[in-house]
């Protein structure tokens, strides 16, 4: 089983009932497939109400998926097994108010079944490397957010968990506590481990991630590697050739007249020129009809499809962009 | 386990850092601390307090008669030594009786005291010291020379001497003084009670009342309050989802912070208990482990009621609702177990037939009310015998049968912890046979003075019972109207313990001796008709009790009396003091003594019977003492299971005597063999009194009225009086009864309690056991603690079942 994925998600369907009187079904996730290669760090991003917290929760064990499998490490996800094998960082992390750093360490060190001398040698390591080995006394309601995150990554990696689930590890952080997470997570990676990172900052996810999955509607909507995904995207969405020019209005006119374009009026009787350029040789015969028309070029921009793009364009999409893995 | 032990830790630490825990612990300590100084104050003092005087107005009058030469000499003694300013009182009292009543015992006390310094007191001549016990201990005094006596010893001799002269209206000298004292301050008067009957209070009752009230409800619901965020809060998202991404099992770890919130209050009872396990036993010098072992029941005690919160801080999760819930739960609780407990002794303690007697054909019953009621058989229900006149926990003397006038002889008094009370002494007297001459007597007298006979407190029945079996129609009306017309008879003596009959007379056992009353004198027509100035009195004082006592024959404020099995001698036991007495030519003369010389200090409530060859004391907390004919120790006997004694009876034909248990047993005393067996019956368990017709019959009372009359030989049930039930019984019997069975009862592992702490299966009712025949409470303790266990077991499981399935 050392070869399992670090996750195997198949066909995850989640159903959930709501109401007292008549029970309203829908489905929170409607046949997700998923598989996360060991030692890589995974994001997975998807709009409030996409089934990521249920993903999470299916892993875990905390609800049970209608129907499907999913297995973490090659044991069945939810089972004693497999959770001692993950270090898991909630969102919204309240510790109890009685806990300093170091209880808390011990705390659920003992829970994960970590020895005594394990707990004291490993909890001084961690609190020196996410920063709160002079605080670890102190009681962790005094704490800012920014120092509850990093306790809790702290204890999430305590009894070295082959595989850590973060969920929105960054929410609320400032620049520098990001970058810190950023930083934890690229030593986790160094050290071979898996990181299974959900949240909704598209720029983090994009820099520290080797792997996207966009989750949208309870269905995945695409996966891969975000320049895969931009590039994949491609085909579906069509990229710009955005250009400042100016010229004469009748020259303006057939301009409009000859390509399918946007054409917008600035100051000092520029004009801003948008249209599709999927080639270069779009691009070429695009400059060379303006050219032609005695217009003047002061500007000229190609815009380039960002992950966010991708993933609103996703998220709107009803049908998958791409098949994922 | 070594997860869950760390929730356990983790709650410690949690319990620990709880701020409202450290308030308590202060707050608790406090109460300690303020409870610490008080302990007792044991002295040897001869001082008169209130509790000691009987009766302040007998004592004025008589010492305003002494002051003026007009009472006995001892009496006239002790009226010399007082305050003169006293004395000039006491002259200048023109109606003594009269001004007696505006004096207050606490004022009799102090003059009194005034008159234990007095060297001038004691004088051979006035003061002969006729009786042997007393003049053993006086001896060495008076022969040392008063002159030569030390202030302590001169108060001894004074005391006794002051005793002497008014025998009955003060009770013995004590000799060691008991104040309760809050470090060594004494607080109030003496106690009237011994250092005994303080812990056999304080032990059940007091210590019981500070833990259930104190720590059974108040800590448990601090504890409710400061708890009940515990499980809302771990089962709430943020702190949840990470719990339970960890290796452990969802249901042990609710069970584990389920017990992890207890150790908060682990920690308060554990500092109470304690605490006060060492102020009692440092002050009172009760060590009883009891209290220790309280611990885990007060723990059971906050656990029913937690599991009610921790399941609706699963369910809701919020703490304001779990606290709410507790509290209807704990209403709920309460209101079940007041409607129970109230019904239960009026339904199945207050009806219990203390005495069943037969009288010619009819069998009357005295119930735990004191009421006394004869059977109906057209009806099948006890029928009140005259207009009851006391209620709860009464003592009733009789019924006698007065073969010869075929009349019932009998008298209810009203107990309070310390004493009889009355709406009038006169015994009550009901002829069932000569019904209409009764009725006519009454008719006559409401005839000639209608007013008078009305407001008569002589007459006690309803003027209108003539028509008594008129009105009858109805089993109802049957427990609702009294069978007979009552008339009052004579007057009973002061202070009476017990009237008896013997040789076909009455004895009244009373502090100021035996006093005698032929049945003869008690003819109620006869009596009915001699009249002053026209107006009927049946009874005058004078024709009433003679004192028939042997001379300077003592009698304390415990005593009680029975008549032996061949109706010749009176066993009189007197705080630990037996006397046998003949009565031979009207007067009763010792035949033999004994003092049971043992760990008692003679305050314990008894009970003595005697046949030809034997005879037995039971007392409350000991063991049964067997004597022979000449009062000589022959056995100490403890009886099975620690049963204690409710009724003493002596089998006729036969050696034995036969015990009724306060648990219902029947057990017979084998006095040869020395030996004590349970009686097989069928009601064994339920049974509360008995009347053995010869050695084979016998008359039980059952629980709750019942009443049967057995054949032992044949083992067969002769007679069966089998009340019918009214609404109220049905109600009770089928509906509280069994609703309280199956529901969970905190409030009802008080007995538990009460059993760990005193270590008795049943509990009396009143604060002091002064009567063994009063209806004890069987302490049920189990069946309390296994509803309440499958109730927190239920509880917890659906709490379980809960969390396994949910998803959070």
């Amino acid at each position: 089983m050392t070869d399992a994925p670090a996750i195997d998600v198949q066909q995850v369907r989640k159903d959930y009932k709501d109401g007292w009187l008549v029970r309203k079904r829908f489905s929170a996730l409607n046949g997700v497939d998923l598989t996360v290669r060991r030692g890589e760090v995974f994001g997975l991003l998807g709009p409030n109400g996409a089934g990521k917290t249920t993903l999470i929760k299916i892993l875990l064990g905390i609800v049970r998926s209608s129907s499907g499998k999913a297995f973490l490490l090659g044991d069945r996800a939810g089972s004693k097994l497999a959770r001692r094998k993950i270090g898991y960082l909630p969102e919204n992390l309240n510790f109890p108010a009685h806990h300093t750093a170091r209880r808390s360490l011990a705390f659920y060190g003992r829970l994960s079944g970590v020895p005594e001398t394990t707990i004291k040698q490993r909890g001084d390591e961690l609190l020196e490397m996410v920063g709160l080995l002079g605080r670890d006394r102190e009681l962790v309601r005094k704490y800012s957010k920014g120092m509850r995150q990093r306790l809790g990554l702290a204890q999430a990696m305590l009894h070295e968990p082959e595989l850590l689930i973060l969920d929105e590890p960054t929410d609320g952080l400032d620049p520098v506590g990001r970058s810190e997470i950023r930083r934890i997570i690229s030593t986790l990676k160094d050290q071979g481990k898996t990181v299974f990172l959900n949240s909704h900052i598209l720029q983090e996810v994009e820099l520290v991630c080797d792997r996207v999955a966009i989750l949208a509607g309870g269905a995945l909507r695409g996966v891969g590697t975000p320049s895969e995904l931009t590039s994949q995207f491609h085909g579906a969405l069509t990229a710009k050739l955005r250009i400042e020019l100016s010229g004469g209005a009748d020259a303006v006119e057939q301009l409009r007249s000859r390509v399918s374009c946007e054409l917008l009026p600035l100051p000092d009787s520029r004009w801003q020129f948008s249209s599709a350029a999927e080639s270069q040789a779009d691009v070429d015969r695009l400059i060379d009809t303006i050219r032609s028309l005695q217009l003047s070029i002061h500007r000229l921009e190609r815009t380039r499809l960002t992950l966010e793009e991708v993933f609103l364009s996703a998220v709107q999409s009803s049908d998958p962009i791409s098949s994922a893995n | 386990m070594k997860p869950y032990i760390a929730i356990l830790i983790d709650s410690f630490w949690e319990a620990v850092g709880n701020r409202v825990l450290w308030a308590l612990l202060i707050g608790w300590t406090l109460i300690l601390a303020g409870l610490a100084p008080f302990g007792y104050i044991t002295e040897r003092s001869f001082q008169l307090t209130s509790s000691d005087v009987s009766s302040s107005s007998d004592i004025f009058e008589k010492l305003a008669k002494g002051i003026k030469g007009r009472e006995t000499d001892q009496i006239q003694a002790v009226a010399q030594q007082l305050d003169e300013r006293f004395k000039q009182r006491l002259i200048d009292s023109q109606d003594p009786a009269e001004d007696g009543k505006n004096v207050r015992p606490s004022e009799i006390a102090k003059q009194l005291n005034q008159v234990l310094k007095a060297p001038a007191l004691y004088s051979a001549e006035v003061f002969p010291l006729r009786s042997e016990r007393r003049r053993e201990r006086l001896e060495p005094l008076i022969a040392a020379g008063v002159a030569n006596l030390a202030a302590p010893e001169l108060e001894e001799l004074n005391r006794e001497l002051i005793q002497e002269a008014f025998k009955v209206e003060l009770h013995r000298p004590r000799g060691q003084q008991l104040w309760i004292g809050y470090g060594s301050l004494k607080i109030g008067d003496a106690l009237p009670i011994s250092r005994r009957q303080i812990r056999e209070f304080l032990e059940p009752m007091l210590l019981a009342t500070i833990i259930k009230l104190g720590l059974g409800v108040l800590a448990v619901f601090v504890a409710i309050i400061v708890t009940s965020p515990m499980i809302p809060d771990t089962f709430r998202s943020g702190s949840l989802h990470l719990l339970l991404s960890k290796p452990i099992s969802r249901v042990w770890l609710y069970l584990a912070k389920f017990f992890g919130s207890c150790i908060f209050v682990l920690l308060n009872i554990t500092f109470v208990l304690i605490g006060l396990y060492f102020i009692a036993g440092l002050r009172f010098e009760i060590w009883n482990a009891g209290l220790i072992t309280c611990i885990p029941l007060l723990m059971f005690v906050f656990i029913i009621f937690y599991s009610v919160s921790a399941l609706v801080g699963l369910l809701w999760g919020n703490a304001i609702v779990c606290v709410v819930s507790c509290m209807i739960f704990w209403l709920f609780c309460f209101a079940l177990g007041a409607v129970h407990d109230t019904m239960l002794r009026d339904m199945d303690i207050e009806p219990q037939i203390r005495r069943i007697r037969t009288a010619g054909d009819e069998v009357l019953a005295v119930n735990e009310q004191g009421h006394l009621s004869v059977w109906n058989q057209d009806y099948s229900v006890w029928q009140p015998v005259v207009d009851p006149e006391s209620r709860g926990q009464a003592t009733t003397f009789g019924p006698i049968y007065d073969q010869s006038h075929e009349q019932i002889i009998f008298k209810s008094f009203r107990r309070d912890p310390f004493r009889l009370t009355a709406r009038a002494r006169n015994i009550t007297l009901v002829r069932p046979g000569a019904k209409r001459a009764t009725e006519t007597a009454i008719e006559d007298e409401q005839e000639d003075t209608p007013e008078a006979a009305k407001e008569s407190p002589d007459s006690i029945g309803p003027a209108d019972d003539a028509a008594a079996d008129d009105v009858i129609r109805s089993a109802k009306d049957a427990r609702n109207n009294p069978r007979w017309m009552a008339d009052s008879g004579p007057e009973l003596p002061a202070q009476v313990f017990d009237v008896l009959e013997m040789k076909g007379a009455l004895i009244a056992i009373c502090r100021g001796g035996l006093f005698y009353l032929d049945f003869d004198k008690l003819k109620i027509t006869q009596q009915a008709k001699t009249g002053l100035f026209g107006i009927k009195i049946p009874w005058l004082v004078s024709q009433g009790f003679e004192n028939i006592a042997p001379p300077e024959f003592f009698i304390s404020e415990n005593t009680t009396a029975s008549v032996t099995a061949d109706g010749e001698s009176l066993i009189v036991y007197s705080s630990g003091n037996i006397d046998r007495l003949r009565l031979t030519e009207g007067k009763f003369t010792v035949e033999a003594s004994a003092t049971l010389s043992d760990d008692s200090d003679g305050t314990e409530a008894a009970e003595i019977r005697a046949n030809e060859n034997y005879c037995v004391v039971a007392r409350n907390g000991l063991p049964l003492t067997i004597l022979d004919q000449d009062l000589a120790r022959v056995a100490t006997m403890a009886l099975p299971k620690d049963a204690k004694v409710r009724q003493l009876a002596s089998i006729p034909g036969t050696e034995d005597f036969a015990i009724v248990t306060h648990t219902g047993e029947l057990l017979r005393v084998d006095c040869a063999s020395k030996s004590i067996q349970p009686i097989q019956v069928a009601y064994s368990g339920l049974c509360t009194s008995m009347d053995w017709v010869d050695q084979d019959q016998v008359w039980l009372g059952v629980q709750p009225n019942r009443g049967y009359l057995l054949n032992l030989a044949t083992n067969r049930v002769e007679q069966q009086l089998v009340p019918t039930a009214t609404l109220w019984e049905k109600i009770f019997r089928y509906g509280v009864k069994p609703i309280y069975l199956v529901n969970p009862k905190p409030s009802a592992l008080d007995n538990a309690m009460a059993y760990i702490l005193s270590g008795e299966r049943t509990q009396a009712l009143n604060v002091i056991t002064n009567d063994l025949e009063s209806a004890q409470m069987e302490l049920d303790i189990w069946q309390p603690i296994i509803t309440n266990l499958c109730f927190v077991v239920v509880v917890l499981g659906l709490g379980c079942i809960y969390v396994a399935r949910k998803e959070f």
